[in-house]
């Protein structure tokens, strides 16, 4: 028995001795910058069209699907035919990180960042508004246009011009 | 009660009503089969094809797959909606459907309440394997209340089939042919139907929304709502009001198979705005001062009583108003007889009259009231006394559908109204000249199969009536027509009916709870009370939401009426709240709960909306605690309704027990109509 126990602590002592020797994989942060994944569910934005208007059509689905409800907005339909949110807040003290949100989103519009750095002294700095939230880029997904594909006709894009559509019918006609 | 008839569905065996066809048999049973074009109120059109099922007309009979809207039930039938057969026609079908549907869910109001969301998802359709572009629409300015959207539309024809051949309108229908369908008007512009907000309802998909709604959207599963009771008319339709954050986004119709059924009018769908308007009443005052509300009932306490104590009985006097509950116009009375005071309700001398002889006949038995459902069942129809489609619209709806059915349709009006199109003879005169026509019919019946009448109109209407198996007269209480006109619509109703027949005879008042401020106890003319606060022996005046009452005119800027002390229970700053002494603000009617009584002296309870209002309380609640501060809070547990309004004891009491959801509880007094309600 006696031997059993000398011997487990050998073990141990031979793994401890062995990683003496190795590189260290703790980093000096913040000075040093950890390496973060691309598909890192940290901070999250909202992005633009590659046109640069907001991409967020205001669907409701991000705030429906959010399981802990910190999503809050309000949408409001512009003069150009679109819509959008007119109001646009994520309470990050409530936030879980999950992702769902992004995944709810039609539009790409909702997306998750790798940064993580977001502590405060105060809990009401963590209420983010929609001009914290909003990034001039189309963060993923750099081509994909929502409206494009919409059918719904918009300033500068008519019924018909969207992707993949015919000019409007005639229903008059009774031509073929 | 009709027969029933057994029909197997899936195997199993259920009890069913005969002559209904096996679509609706399922639905009622809870069995969801897809659908789109089906309505219970619109009937079948066999025009989406989506409802197919196996069916066979008894054991041992080969099944096929027959669309079960177009089916009548048979005893004996056997259903089988799960058959592999059946499943795989619905789920090509709802992929053809989808072929030309845009991929604009994230924009559409209708998304969250979407039939059409519904039935892909039920019926699997998962994929768009088309490549082909899609078909796109040109929309339509359907004027202020409808947003159109064609890209949408899966040409399932209820839209049509509601404007045009439910609500008898003629300016929507459908052009073009095979994948060219379009439903719309024929150039832009406002619908003119006072029923076009339904179709936001009818639509399974999203073609027609509701603009209000849109200019403030939220989706339909954020929406608080409230069971509550539309406060336009004395029709009382059910309906479903929705707020988010803190403010009234959309109404929409409650269904119930006695009222409204499933459809409202215009006007109380988008009449809704007075809810979220910039003058509501925030703050209390008194003589000038802002202060709390408890401080302002406290002092308003304190001057009433002073007022008393100075001037004796009679110097204090309330108004109460037909557009609040019956719980505040209680209370209201319950106020002045603590003060030992007068009260009346908004309205003219000759009006209220007409109001309480018309209430006292329904609510005595002396005249067979039909509900809206029934109103759909008569064979004939006179209507007289006012402009039924601006009045009482969801009655104007029930009469178009005895048009439907070829009924003859009889109008007297003050000027031409939209049913006039309909009606085999319509005669235009004033008010107080209409009960001579009346009693013009009434003579004419006598004789009303004798040809050459001295009135060919009182003649026409006479033999249509004699004729009639399930006639019914429908005659607007409401303005100058007075009690003259009731009563000769009462007298004809008399004449008319045989023992064979009944003769069914509808008031219709001006507004949400005329008819239970009519069966009040006590009440004077308001022409006496306004005379004497002009003559200065009314030194205290107490009035109740004038915002939602109809008497606009009064109180006016005279100095009489500025020398009496006003207490204003509002929710509105309206005339009577801005010149008042003391403001007592409360709640609006979406924001509250209570009782109304409709036409039929159908008392319906309504729920209010957990708004966080700018004022939590009713103005029934405002009332009671201003019964408190006098130091009479005894007398609220003891006065029962029967107390205060000719209603029956037993009815009384139940009128604190009805559920919004419920039949109501027709209020009559006789025992032998009380067991027909029974
Ligand atoms: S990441 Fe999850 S918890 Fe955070 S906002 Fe999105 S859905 Fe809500
Ligand atoms: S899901 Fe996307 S488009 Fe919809 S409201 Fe959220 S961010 Fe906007
Ligand atoms: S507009 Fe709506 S109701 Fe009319 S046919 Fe199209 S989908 Fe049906
Ligand atoms: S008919 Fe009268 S009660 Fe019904 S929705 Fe219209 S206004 Fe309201
Ligand atoms: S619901 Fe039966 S065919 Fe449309």
């Amino acid at each position: 028995m006696i031997c059993g126990v000398v011997r487990d602590m050998l073990t141990g002592m031979k793994i401890t001795a062995g990683y003496l020797f190795r590189r260290p994989i703790t980093i000096q942060y913040p000075e040093q910058k950890p390496i973060i994944p691309p598909r890192w569910r940290g901070r999250i934005v909202l992005t633009s069209d590659p046109d640069g208007e907001d991409r967020c059509v205001a669907c409701y689905l991000c705030q429906a699907v959010c399981p802990v409800q910190c999503i809050d907005l309000q949408a409001e339909n512009r003069p150009d035919g679109r819509r959008g949110a007119s109001r646009f807040d994520i309470n990050f003290a409530r936030c879980i990180f999950c992702g769902f949100c992004e995944e709810a989103c039609p539009t790409y519009s909702i997306q998750l960042t790798p940064d993580f750095e977001m502590s405060t002294t105060a809990r009401t700095n963590l209420l983010y508004h929609k001009e914290d939230l909003q990034i001039s880029g189309t963060g993923k997904h750099p081509e994909y246009s929502y409206w494009k594909v919409a059918g719904v006709a918009i300033k500068g894009q008519d019924k018909g011009e969207g992707i993949n559509q015919t000019a409007p019918a005639d229903y008059r006609s009774n031509l073929p | 009660m009709s027969a029933k008839i057994k029909i197997t569905v899936n195997g199993v065996m259920h009890e069913a009503e005969a002559g209904r066809n096996i679509l609706q048999i399922l639905l009622d049973l809870g069995i969801m089969l897809p659908h789109f074009c089906y309505h219970e109120a619109l009937g079948a059109a066999g025009a989406c094809r989506l409802c197919a099922a196996m069916i066979s007309p008894g054991a041992g009979k080969p099944a096929r797959l027959e669309m079960a809207c177009m089916t009548r039930a048979e005893d004996g039938m056997i259903v089988d909606i799960t058959n592999p057969q059946a499943v795989d026609f619905r789920e090509k079908l709802i992929e053809e459907l989808m072929l030309n549907h845009p991929h604009d869910c994230p924009v559409c109001d209708e998304g969250g309440e979407c039939m059409l969301q519904d039935m892909t998802v039920l019926c699997r359709h998962q994929h768009r394997r088309n490549r082909f572009p899609k078909r796109t629409w040109r929309n339509q300015d359907l004027g202020p209340h409808i947003h159109h959207e064609m890209n949408r539309c899966i040409t399932c024809y209820r839209c049509v089939r509601f404007y045009r051949d439910y609500a008898l309108g003629d300016d929507l229908g459908v052009f073009g042919s095979r994948g060219r369908v379009y439903f719309g008007r024929m150039r832009d512009g406002a619908l003119v139907s006072e029923f076009s907000g339904n179709l936001v309802d009818v639509c399974p998909t999203g073609v027609f929304t509701d603009k209000h709604f849109r200019a403030v959207y939220c989706r339909p599963w954020d929406l608080q709502t409230a069971p509550s009771i539309c406060p336009h008319c004395s029709v009382g339709c059910n309906v479903l009001p929705g707020s988010r954050h803190k403010t009234l986004r959309r109404i929409k119709p409650r269904r119930n198979h006695t009222v409204n059924r499933f459809f409202m009018c215009d006007h109380g769908r988008f009449g809704g705005g007075f809810v979220n308007a910039d003058n509501r009443l925030t703050s209390a005052r008194f003589d000038g001062a802002g202060m709390s509300l408890d401080d302002a009932i406290t002092q308003t306490a304190e001057r009433l009583k002073e007022i008393v104590q100075t001037h004796g009985r009679g110097a204090v006097a309330a108004i109460g108003s037909p557009g609040a509950s019956l719980e505040a116009n209680a209370a209201l009375i319950l106020l002045m007889k603590t003060l030992e005071g007068r009260f009346a309700f908004f309205s003219t001398g000759a009006e209220r009259a007409a109001h309480k002889r018309a209430a006292a006949l329904i609510a005595n038995g002396q005249v067979d009231t039909p509900s809206l459902p029934e109103v759909e069942q008569a064979d004939f129809t006179l209507i007289v006394g006012g402009d039924i489609t601006r009045e009482a619209p969801m009655m104007d709806l029930a009469v178009r559908q005895t048009i439907r059915a070829g009924a003859p349709l009889f109008i007297i009006s003050p000027q031409a109204g939209k049913l006039d199109a309909f009606a085999k003879a319509a005669r235009h005169a004033a008010l107080p000249e209409q009960a001579a026509i009346v009693s013009n019919i009434a003579q004419a019946l006598d004789h009303a199969l004798m040809t050459g009448q001295p009135d060919p109109f009182a003649g026409a209407a006479a033999s249509a009536l004699a004729t009639a198996k399930r006639p019914q007269i429908l005659c607007g209480a409401t303005g100058a027509g007075g009690i003259a006109l009731v009563d000769a619509a009462h007298s004809l109703v008399a004449k008319a009916v045989r023992p064979e027949r009944p003769c069914r005879l509808v008031y219709w008042f001006p507004a949400m709870n005329s008819f239970g401020i009519s069966l009040a106890r006590n009440d004077e003319s308001p022409d006496t009370i306004k005379q004497d606060v002009e003559n200065g022996r009314i030194k205290a005046l107490t009035i109740l939401e004038h915002g939602a009452s109809l008497d606009s005119e009064w109180p006016d800027d005279s100095k009489p009426m500025k020398s009496c002390f006003t207490i204003a229970v509002d929710a509105i700053a309206g005339k009577a709240a801005t010149d008042a002494d003391a403001v007592l603000p409360c709640a609006s009617h979406y924001e509250t709960f209570g009782t109304v009584m409709n036409y039929e002296g159908r008392a319906q309870r309504f729920e209010g909306l957990p708004l966080p209002r700018p004022v939590t309380w009713s103005s029934a609640e405002v009332l009671l605690k201003l019964i408190e501060a006098l130091g009479a809070g005894e007398a609220i547990n003891r006065t029962e309704y029967h107390d205060l309004f000719e209603i029956p004891a037993t009815m009384s009491s139940l009128i604190g027990t009805l559920a919004p959801d419920s039949e109501g509880l027709l209020i009559r007094s006789t025992a032998a109509v009380r067991e027909v309600v029974g």
